[in-house]
């Protein structure tokens, strides 16, 4: 209809997360044994796939990972295969590299390769691409490159046609293994960290998404790494804002974006410049019966740190009111875990609620590698456990003028009898809500009262107000005539249930308080099947017409009778006629004297009689089939011919009378 | 009582006497076509008038015959001859027979 | 971090294009014609729609039968608020969540918002759900509140009776915005011209997070593996960009029982034979759809008859049924309205004519006395005429 494919085009519009600042930067979190899992599956996929460039990534990534790469024998060959015709050049660094990492069997390096690979890094005509997967090709096969500073040359006038961030990534990788040639993009490094974006103050990453920046972000640390010179221009904070990003990556489900992640995140854990430091809250819901706070200190693939670490809470703050609870508590090495911390939280014998830690871990001796260390934020809950107290339920009139009569129940067993209540009166709940341990009246986020109907589910859920006193002790109180008609005005049974909950509470529950009758007043509106959305959906009522009904008919032997009876009278005529006359008719025509007609007039009258006898069975067959048309017709004919023997036959009559 | 019955007796006698063939003939004429009415009427009330329009008809073919009757009595009796002067009881004859043709072409074309 | 539900997306055919949602260069429309059938809206915090988009040009749209899938989070902007109340859903404040503290998942440990949600809190529809999934739903974001007396508006995923959305960290001072079984995490509409928009208050519903991760309910919950996440959204999303669920009328006949195509009027009390054929989507082709409940109404102001049609072969529906005594203008009318599907609405016009002069009973059995008093009157005349022409006088007789 538009003119598009018939599945249709999308348009997305994103946005990107805000999240609050912090002051200074920390690294997230680090790589998670299921992010490890989840990788190895994209890449098992990746290892299927008919691409060559998913599968390259996927063998390396299987590495990385140290899982064996299923089919391998079938990979080596497949690897052999393309590097012989390839279309274009980054096929050579894929089979060289995946070779290299499938350590296979035999000799993927002919001298033609290889002076095939020189030429392409050599000649002005390549792009940078090209020039990176030669040389990376080349040194995966371990040869050398013939004329570096060609090499660098070719670089150099290239960058300047074109700096693009894809570029400079793939220069810095190119430097890295040109040696001590490679040292021209030292300087160029400051340009490259400038360009970077950050968002919230946490990351850092480049335009391009995950690939560009990790290719660039792994270049200069290969570079740097090679050349032993630390990056200048990238501080440590920088380091834990790409770190960060990459984390956050960590869902990406292409084997090229999974390897780059690993490798990135690799390179992150081993480099000689910057580590970062993740410390992550294992343990951060305490409890009477658990009153330990765990945290891990890794590093950015989740392995223990060889330093010994200093592990202090700076700072506790209660989220509730900002209130600070405790500062610089110690915590201390779990002997059974390398890398753990615990504090014993409860110590500080804080109330249930939310807290907020920001934990240092510095290293004993100070190391300058590592980063991101310095102020973590954690969330600790502290549970209680809760119960319930001097619970009671009743009723009472609305105008409250008599007392109300309340019935006492324990948590969590039931009302012992049924209550009964109507619209004019008021449902009464009352209970107190204790911390086990210490007893003391506590409140929670969430109190609410349902009412729902044991037949039809309908139910309504309440809340009950947070007690302002100090005994802490709910009442709730509803008018029940208000309520009906959120409960359809359906009088009958009723469970009432007490929802109880709250973040920090272990138990938090649903308790069956006990059964109510209700006796609502009142209609429930009838539904207008057109707008009611009960009744749009379905099938509505089908409607038959009632015809009108037929008149009664008599029986057809009633009909039959009077049909003779109304016959009867001829004959009645021909009696009365015949007692008139005596053989009329006869002596009319017989009689030969006087009297006698003229044979003409005496056949005039026998046609007219006959023509008037043709009218009426005429009309007899009108009824029985002719239209009014031929009927007129033939009439016409008739009419005429009995007019004029009828004239002739009336005008002797006359004449005869004159007589 | 028996001044009505020999009210009756006498009137009886004096048609039977006096009245003219031809107009013996005409009210034995209407004497049928009242009875027939009579009988349809009956039998309307008692079935009710369905179907209406048969009932009409049948019903006014009587009426009107009747009355086409009575038009022919009056104009045939020769103690009205002077309210008729110019027309003869031939014509009225002719008129009669002119005015049952019309009457039954509608009534074979109304009764359905 | 969507690349998932992306990837779904272009595997099915579509043509993505994605931009930020304050890019300046953004456009729908251009001359008059929509550049874009279906809008993804995955910008819960954006302040303001860039290029010529706003509010209104997606109410015009939606009027135009494009489809929108938005989904908004805790922290969603005013703008995505107003959006949301065009298409009839109720978003909750900022800062706010779906907090259920018996129903979340053990990976949740501060606030109780990220939801276990059952297959059983589905709406109960195959179409727009596929078939009901084993593993629950992961979901945390915002809650909404749908008009129950509106029925273009369905709550595709609601919330279990303990849950509630509010501010986790402000304790509850005023009735929540929505509690209960009337919270709504997931809401859609079909408006009456069929364009479809599905809106869940969290944007990480659809996340390649919430569809490849295990799913446990904390307090000693069964573990499921990977969440019906993935499973529910695909089938959502081929609903909402009118992959599945929509019908259409393929063609209506109708004649008098006994002939085979229609009389210029139909006559009362005839007996006409209605025929229908309804097709289905069903990837690029439509194949013939079946139900059970498809009805017809003949209407002229009010529906005189309506009958459930009966299925004759797959997709064809027929019924025979007999025309009122009322003539008149009269509308054989198909309305089909069932969750998750497209709404039908056809209407033929047919004229209803009064018998003619000639279709009325004849020789009717009880007339038979008015037919014999008819002809015996005939009779009469003709008899009469004889005898009263050519009687002898009694008195010529007397003088003989």
């Amino acid at each position: 209809m538009l003119g598009k494919t018939s599945a249709g085009w999308l348009l997305f519009c994103l946005s990107i997360i805000i999240n609050e600042c912090h002051g200074a930067v920390s690294t997230i979190s680090y790589i998670k044994p299921n992010d490890k899992a989840h990788f190895k599956n994209v890449f098992t996929s990746g290892v299927e796939s008919k691409d060559l460039s998913s599968i390259h990534y996927a063998v390396l990534g299987l590495k990385l990972l140290q899982s064996p790469v299923p089919k391998e024998s079938e990979v080596c060959k497949l690897l052999l295969d393309s590097s012989k015709n390839p279309t274009t050049n980054d096929v050579y660094y894929y089979a060289a590299s995946g070779w290299k990492a499938l350590q296979c069997k035999g000799a993927i390096v002919t001298p033609d390769l290889t002076k095939k690979l020189d030429s392409i890094v050599s000649q002005d005509t390549s792009s940078l691409a090209d020039i990176y997967y030669a040389s990376q090709a080349l040194s995966s096969l371990v040869q050398k490159i013939q004329d570096p500073a060609k090499v660098v040359k070719n670089v150099k006038n290239l960058l300047k046609k074109d700096d693009s961030l894809a570029n400079l990534g793939y220069a810095l990788h190119i430097a890295a293994l040109l040696g001590q040639e490679g040292s021209f993009m030292l300087d160029r490094i400051e340009d490259i960290i400038v360009q970077a974006d950050e968002v919230d103050g946490t990351y850092l990453q480049f335009e391009g998404g995950l690939s560009t920046t990790a290719l660039i972000v792994s270049g200069i640390y290969q570079l740097s790494q090679g050349l032993n010179k630390a990056p200048a221009t990238l501080s440590g904070e920088q380091a834990v804002k790409f770190a960060n990003y990459f984390v956050s990556r960590r869902s990406v489900t292409t084997p090229k974006g999974a390897y780059h992640l690993l490798n990135v995140a690799k390179i992150f854990t081993s480099n000689k410049f910057h580590i970062p430091v993740a410390i992550t809250g294992q343990e951060t819901s305490v409890s009477l019966e658990q009153s330990l706070v765990q945290v891990s200190v890794t590093d950015l693939l989740g392995s223990p740190l060889p330093n010994t670490f200093t592990v202090t809470a700076e700072s506790v703050v209660k989220v509730l009111d900002n209130v600070v609870v405790a500062s610089k508590l110690k915590f201390s090495p779990v002997s059974s875990k390398k890398g753990f911390y615990s504090l014993n939280f409860m110590d500080s014998k804080p109330e249930p609620g939310n807290y907020r830690f920001s934990v240092s871990a510095a290293a004993t001796p100070a190391d300058t590698k590592l980063v991101g260390g310095a102020s973590a934020t954690l969330g600790v809950k502290v549970m209680c456990w809760l119960a319930v107290s001097e619970a009671s339920v009743g009723t009472v009139d609305t105008e409250r003028t008599t007392k109300p009569k309340l019935e006492p129940v324990t948590f969590p067993n039931k009302l012992s009898k049924q209550l009964e209540a109507d619209s004019q009166q008021r449902l009464i709940i009352q209970f107190s809500l204790k911390d086990k341990q210490t007893a003391k009246p506590t409140t929670v986020h969430q109190t609410f009262v349902r009412i729902s109907n044991r037949e039809t589910g309908q139910e309504v859920v309440l809340v009950v107000e947070t007690p302002t006193t100090a005994d802490k002790a709910y009442k709730f109180d509803v008018d029940i005539g208000a309520k009906s008609s959120l409960l359809n005005h359906q009088s009958g049974l009723y469970t009432i249930s007490l929802i109880v909950g709250d973040a920090v509470v272990t138990n938090s529950f649903v308790w069956e308080v006990g059964t109510v009758h209700l006796k609502l007043s009142g209609d429930a509106p009838a539904a207008a099947p057109h707008t009611s959305k009960s009744l749009y959906y379905k099938p509505k009522p089908e409607i038959t017409h009632m015809f009108r009904e037929a008149e009664r008919r008599p029986p057809v032997f009633v009909s039959n009778l009077f049909t003779g009876l109304v016959l009867l009278p001829i004959l009645l005529l021909f009696i009365l006629v015949s007692h008139f006359e005596n053989n009329s008719k006869l002596i009319v025509i017989t009689e030969p004297s006087h009297d006698r007609m003229p044979t003409s007039v005496a056949y005039c009258a026998l046609l007219f009689h006959v023509c008037l006898g043709g009218i009426f069975v005429l009309f007899g067959l009108f009824w029985l089939q002719f239209n009014m048309f031929e009927t007129l017709k033939y009439l016409s004919f008739l009419s005429v011919a009995t007019f004029y023997f009828g004239n002739s036959l009336l005008s002797h009559i006359a004449s005869s009378k004159k007589h | 009582m028996a001044g009505v019955k020999s009210v009756l007796g006498k009137i009886h006698h004096e048609y039977v006497s006096n009245t003219p063939k031809k107009l013996k003939i005409i009210d034995a004429y209407l004497f049928y076509i009242l009875l027939t009415g009579v009988f349809q009427f009956v039998y309307c009330c008692l079935v009710g008038t369905f179907p209406f329009n048969s009932f009409l008809s049948g019903f006014i073919s009587c009426v009107s015959s009747f009355v086409l009757g009575v038009c022919l009595r009056l104009q045939v009796n020769p103690q009205n001859q002077k309210d008729f002067v110019g027309i003869s009881p031939e014509r009225g004859f002719a008129d009669f027979i002119f005015a049952h043709v019309i009457l039954h072409l509608v009534v074979m074309n109304f009764i359905g | 971090m969507f690349c998932s539900i992306f990837k779904s997306l272009a595997d099915r055919g579509y043509t993505l294009t994605f931009k930020p949602a304050d890019d300046a260069s953004l456009i729908l429309s251009k001359y008059g014609e929509y550049l874009y059938e279906n809008v993804v809206i995955f910008a819960p915090s954006v302040e303001e729609f860039g290029g010529t988009l706003s509010v209104e040009a997606f109410t015009e749209f939606i009027d135009g039968g494009g489809n929108l899938l938005i989904a908004g989070s805790s922290s969603s902007s005013d703008l995505l608020r107003e959006l949301a109340s065009e298409c009839g859903f109720e978003m909750d404040e900022d800062s706010t969540a779906v907090i259920d503290h018996l129903n979340y998942d053990v990976k949740d440990n501060e606030k109780h918002t990220l939801i276990v949600a059952d297959p059983s809190q589905l709406v109960d529809s195959e179409v727009i759900v596929g078939k009901k999934p084993s593993a629950p739903i992961l979901y945390k974001g915002t809650g909404l509140i749908v008009d129950p007396a509106n029925p273009l508006v369905l709550s595709i995923l609601s919330a279990d009776s303990t849950a509630y959305s509010y501010n986790p960290d402000k304790p509850i001072k005023e009735y929540p915005h929505a509690v209960g079984k009337n919270t709504v995490l997931v809401a859609a509409l079909q408006a009456r011209n069929n364009a479809r928009v599905v809106f869940s208050g969290s944007l990480y519903f659809f996340s390649n997070e919430a569809f490849n991760s295990p799913v446990q309910k904390a307090n000693k919950g069964k573990l499921f593996e990977k969440s019906s996440n993935e499973a529910v959204v695909n089938a959502l999303s081929a609903w909402v960009f009118k992959e599945s669920g929509v019908i259409r009328v393929k063609s209506v006949s109708h004649h008098k029982r006994g002939e085979v195509s229609p009389p210029p009027a139909y006559t009362i009390m005839d007996d006409v034979v209605y025929r229908l054929e309804l097709e289905r989507k069903s990837g690029n082709s439509w194949v013939p759809h079946s139900a059970n409940d498809v009805q017809m109404e003949f209407v002229r102001i009010d529906p005189f008859v309506r009958t459930t049609l009966k299925s004759t072969a797959p997709g064809k529906y027929e019924t025979v049924f007999k025309i009122p005594d009322v003539y008149g203008v009269y509308q054989f009318k198909v309305i089909y309205n069932r969750i998750g599907y497209t709404g039908i609405s056809n209407a033929t016009q047919v004229s209803v004519r009064p018998l003619e002069h000639t279709q009325y009973e004849r020789f009717i059995s009880s007339a038979y006395p008015y037919y014999a008093s008819a002809f015996s009157m005939m009779f009469g005349v003709f008899v009469f005429s004889i005898v009263f022409l050519h009687y002898k006088d009694d008195e010529k007789s007397k003088s003989d």
